[in-house]
């Protein structure tokens, strides 16, 4: 029986593995995927593969792409995920020579995947240098000579993985020399290949992480505790296995306590979003909300989306001015839910301005195929079909993009047909019509603008009696309230603007009010603004 | 000797392999229309020795392209593919021995199994040889208000080789404005950086200075900025540059200064040179300096309240003496062409290096003529004062960002005609009259596909005498140490 067990358990934990690694992503973490997977587009051609290949690390960076390119498909990227994750287990139980230990190195690495700005081709680089490490178990040594550079070449820095391995693994001293040999090949490369890069960068990898200039110590530790465990697990051996359970629990710790919580709230935000769930934005919102501009945008979008912003705005957390559109920030993530808002409000070309500005802002240079379709879509309504086929084009090269691109090109240059188009049609009548100028002091006239310019655009009309809340413009809120009650469409005056109106007319003295509440809130963190406010009202 | 043998008949075989992988044009339809290829490189003027102009068919049902290239004073080319792709060696003999002629193109496409051979057209061969290595370049993703992965290159012109100069992996978060070499020259040129550790960096015969170009009585740190001939000086713009964006469809961009003024630095002691009358409360901005550097030209306007007046600021064109022995200015500006008078804005001024020519931006308004459709390029004769829109270059869309080559034939410039949004390299010549020929699109190897999937602008192209040779881990390095010299005021 203890033979059957041992024989099998290896396939039982992989199989064990599997399953609860797809689980927790597909359950847990479908945002995190979805995250990852807007920040790249793999294109299936011969050019993008050799332009990865061609640099340092190359292979692994494409083979990394090449597996998030499945994320955008929620149940097959949790599986390619778990995949990764067990064969990555299962290499270091070879490697380690013992399955249990292998779990350590595998939560760590589950750990660290919870940091957004992880690359999936460290991971694949990780699994080939042990791959490599396993299938060289019989291979001369001198085959090193050339297994060394071409997997330096191939997966970067984490080849030292590989070297240290080899050296564990044959206990030669001459061995040894294989540290100076990489060493050596290391330096020609950082001297001469990489000098459009930062040293620390050459050194450590150009691939592995997002954020240029960044060592993150889960990059270095993994392997390294890998290397610890294949040269010394065996000596671990004499202790009891609730002090292997003990690591393993601090691994799973580590895991939970990596996965941010409000980080991945804001992720998952985003990815409801981006799929038009709305209620689901609101349901979540309703249990918990993340007091950050980004999640009143989120929620304010969405309220919109489902007519109840009018409704229910202040019941919901309002970070201030920016509750509803967001300034430029320069980061890849922070004005999603803006372009967002720009595009279902009918600011066309902000849309395009804020995705393009996102794509440009992902650190690593790759291009995204969710915003590469926001600006294709934005260039078909505005008419601009050079350029909007040239993104096409290359949608067209990706595996989940390229339908959607070969029906969208369909349209190009047919009037018509995107004017009766559902969704671009409608853009182009919300969208304006005279051309000044963008001003983000001047929101709220931005939007009453907006809605003078098409009267049906009942979403500018709400975005724009919300700004004037959110700015405190109790004069100009009285004065547009009548737009509402004309234009609005709803058969009572909505919530928030009555309790908008209590507060004006008691001067923000009403228990119970949500706006007051608001107003107080400002109060405390911006008082001169509060003053203005309150001068207003009166 | 026998292996050689050997060598020379596996050569032959595959050469009559290759050959015979070439379909014949057989029985082609033969139409008085000339072929629709891509890049229009048709009746073009190119230099010796220049990259081979690859073309492709405009129509994508096009399967197979056959050319043959014949030269008015001899040689042939022959070339059968998808596209036009012609053997480096092979072109650069036909162009030399076709200096100052033409070479005369046949084009047969084979388009649903039937040949189709078009009226040939030709190429000219200048007489003026192209004596650069090649051009620099901003390679900038035609966004907004982040830079991406925005990279200054090189290219040889003579071949498809691009070379990197300092790309933003190397300065990680920092914005980098065009490389601006003196005459061209690989040994002496600037990089600005723009953001958080921006600076001036001076390469002056590969030995890197890293300047803090602002002072208290100097208004921004440096922008537009250009060499003096002797190398010992430099004048530059200091100006307050923001951009606004349009919500219409039809623009994205207006890019605008609320002040500015000009200035000079002299190399050797960091010093500035500032003149009163280059220090107004109108806006000075775009300063160069003439071939003799006894001149510099720079752009004036009357300041507007921005961005609300955006279309009232236009720029005249002016100059004013310079004395290079004593670093000082003369005492009257010359107002060339003025504002308001013509009622356009004249901007981005560049004297040709033999001081016969000054070329030039018009737009209706404004000082950043890259985000105007309407801007083209005209030409000045220093010497009568006479000037004219090229329109043999002009496209509809934006010409802008020009520059001369080091002889002064050849002038390479930045244009939108293409799709409209992403500024892609031209390059014409001049004759001694002043005529300019029609320009050619910077050659690819498939053009059609390149420029096509190409998701970069050429932005601010420039001639270059040789390969530049820049440190861009020491500049990176020096760049986040923060270390500046300090300028100062003379």
């Amino acid at each position: 029986m203890k033979a059957f067990v041992s024989q099998y358990s290896l396939y039982f934990l992989s199989l064990l593995l599997v399953v609860s690694a797809f689980l927790f992503w597909y359950l847990g973490y479908p945002h995190a995927l979805s995250y990852q997977e807007q920040y790249q587009l793999f294109l299936w051609t011969g050019d993008y593969f050799w332009t990865d290949v061609l640099q340092v690390g190359g292979l692994a960076d494409w083979l990394g792409e090449f597996f998030v390119q499945f994320y955008y498909v929620e149940w097959l990227g949790a599986l390619v995920l778990a995949l990764l994750l067990t064969v990555f287990w299962w290499l270091t139980t070879k490697v380690v020579d013992n399955r249990w230990y292998a779990f350590v190195p595998t939560f760590l690495l589950l750990a660290y995947l919870g940091d957004e700005s992880v690359l999936m081709s460290y991971v694949v680089a990780l699994i080939l240098a042990m791959g490599t490490r396993l299938m060289m178990q019989k291979v001369h040594p001198l085959f090193d000579l050339l297994t060394v550079p071409v997997l330096y070449g191939l997966i970067g820095p984490v080849a030292w993985l590989y070297v240290f391995l080899r050296l564990i693994q044959r206990k030669n001293w001459q061995t040894v020399g294989l540290l100076l040999y990489l060493l050596i090949i290391q330096w020609v490369v950082v001297s001469t290949l990489l000098r459009q890069w930062p040293l620390t960068s050459a050194i450590m990898g150009t691939n592995y992480y997002r954020i240029p200039m960044k060592l993150p110590p889960f990059q270095v530790l993994i392997p390294v505790i890998i290397v610890v465990l294949a040269a010394w697990g065996k000596s671990f051996k004499r202790y009891r296995l609730w002090r292997l359970a003990a690591l393993a629990i601090i691994a799973v710790m580590c895991t939970f306590f990596r996965f941010d919580s409000d980080k991945y709230e804001l992720i998952r935000q985003d990815y409801l979003i981006r799929h038009e769930r709305w209620q689901e934005v609101v349901t979540r919102a309703e249990k918990y909300q993340v007091p950050v501009n980004f999640s009143s945008e989120c929620v304010n979008l969405s309220l919109a989306m489902t007519g109840r912003l009018a409704e229910r705005q202040f019941a919901f957390y309002q970070s201030g001015e920016d509750a509803l559109i967001m300034p430029m920030v320069r980061d890849l993530t922070s004005n999603l839910p803006t372009m967002e808002a720009f595009y279902r409000l009918g600011m066309v070309n902000e849309s395009m301005r804020y995705a393009f500005d996102l794509q440009e802002s992902i650190l690593n240079g790759k291009k995204s195929g969710r915003l590469m379709k926001r600006i294709a879509e934005c260039c078909i309504i505005n008419g601009k079909y050079a350029v909007a086929e040239k993104y096409l084009d290359i949608l067209q090269q990706s595996l989940f993009y390229r339908n959607w691109a070969k029906d969208a090109r369909s349209y190009l240059g047919n009037e018509a047909w995107i004017d009766a188009h559902p969704q671009w049609g409608k853009l182009r009548k919300l969208r304006y019509q005279e051309d000044f100028l963008y001003n983000y002091g001047e929101l709220d006239k931005m939007l009453g603008r907006l809605f003078i310019n098409n009267p049906e655009n009942k979403m500018a009309l709400e975005y724009f009696l919300a700004q004037l809340l959110l700015k405190g413009d109790m004069a100009s809120f009285q004065q547009y309230l009548g737009w509402a009650q004309r234009y609005g469409g709803y058969t009572m005056m909505p919530y928030t603007y009555q309790d908008a109106m209590k507060c004006i007319q008691a001067q923000g003295d009403v228990p119970g009010s949500a706006y007051a509440a608001y107003v107080r809130q400002m109060t405390q963190h911006h008082p001169s603004a509060a003053t203005e406010s309150n001068h207003s009202a009166h | 000797m026998k292996r050689y043998t050997y060598y020379i008949y596996i050569g032959c075989l595959t050469a009559l392999l290759l050959s015979s992988c070439m379909k014949q044009v057989e029985n082609p339809t033969v139409v008085q229309e000339l072929p629709d290829i891509y890049p229009d490189y048709i009746d073009v003027t190119i230099p010796v020795g220049i990259a081979p102009m690859d073309f492709n068919m405009t129509d994508d049902e096009v399967e197979l392209i056959d050319v043959v290239a014949r030269g008015g004073k001899g040689g042939e080319l022959h070339a059968q593919g998808a596209y036009a792709d012609f053997d480096i060696d092979e072109w650069h003999a036909l162009t030399a021995q076709n200096q100052g002629t033409d070479i005369r193109f046949t084009v047969s496409a084979l388009k649903k199994d039937e040949w189709i051979q078009y009226q040939d057209f030709t190429m000219h061969v200048s007489p003026c040889p192209l004596t650069d290595f090649g051009i620099t370049y901003r390679r900038i993703a035609p966004g907004y208000e982040v830079g991406g992965n925005i990279g200054i290159y090189q290219r040889d012109l003579h071949s498809f080789d691009e070379f990197p100069i300092l790309q933003e992996s190397a300065v990680p978060g920092q914005c980098m404005n065009c490389h601006t070499a003196n005459r061209g020259s690989s040994e002496q040129f600037l990089i600005h950086l723009r953001g958080e550790r921006g600076g001036t960096v001076i390469q002056t015969d590969g030995k890197q200075t890293w300047l803090n170009t602002k002072t208290d009585s100097t208004k921004a740190n440096f922008g537009y900025s250009y060499w003096h001939p002797s190398g010992h000086y430099l004048t530059s713009s200091v100006n307050s540059i923001h951009q606004s964006f349009f919500v219409g469809k039809d623009k994205r961009i207006e890019v605008y200064d609320t002040m500015s003024d000009v200035l000079v630095m002299d190399v050797r002691t960091h010093e500035l040179l500032l003149c009163p009358l280059l220090q107004t409360v109108d806006w000075e901005t775009y300063p160069v300096f003439s071939a003799d550097g006894k001149t510099l030209y720079f752009c004036t306007s009357k300041p507007c309240r921005m961005p609300a007046e955006y279309e009232k600021a236009k720029y005249s064109l002016c100059r004013i003496a310079f004395d290079a022995q004593t670093g000082t200015f003369g005492t009257e500006v010359d107002t060339l062409l003025s504002a308001a008078t013509l009622g356009q804005s004249f901007t981005y001024p560049r004297p040709s290096y033999d001081g016969r020519w000054l070329m030039y931006s018009v737009t209706n308004f404004g000082n950043f003529p890259v985000n105007h459709t309407e801007a083209d390029l005209w030409l000045m004769d220093l010497q009568t004062g006479k000037t004219r829109s090229l329109s043999e270059v002009n496209s509809p869309d934006v010409d802008s960002f020009h520059n001369w080559s080091t002889d002064s034939h050849w002038f390479v410039f930045s244009s939108r005609r293409g799709d409209g949004m992403y500024n892609q390299a031209f390059i014409a010549s001049i004759d001694d009259k002043g005529n300019a020929t029609k320009p050619f699109l910077l050659p690819q190897r498939n053009p059609k596909k390149f420029y096509h999937e190409m998701l970069d602008s050429y932005n601010c192209p420039d001639f270059t005498t040789e390969k530049v040779r820049f440190d861009a881990r020491t500049a990176g390095r020096n760049c986040l140490d923060n270390q500046r010299i300090q300028v100062t005021l003379k």
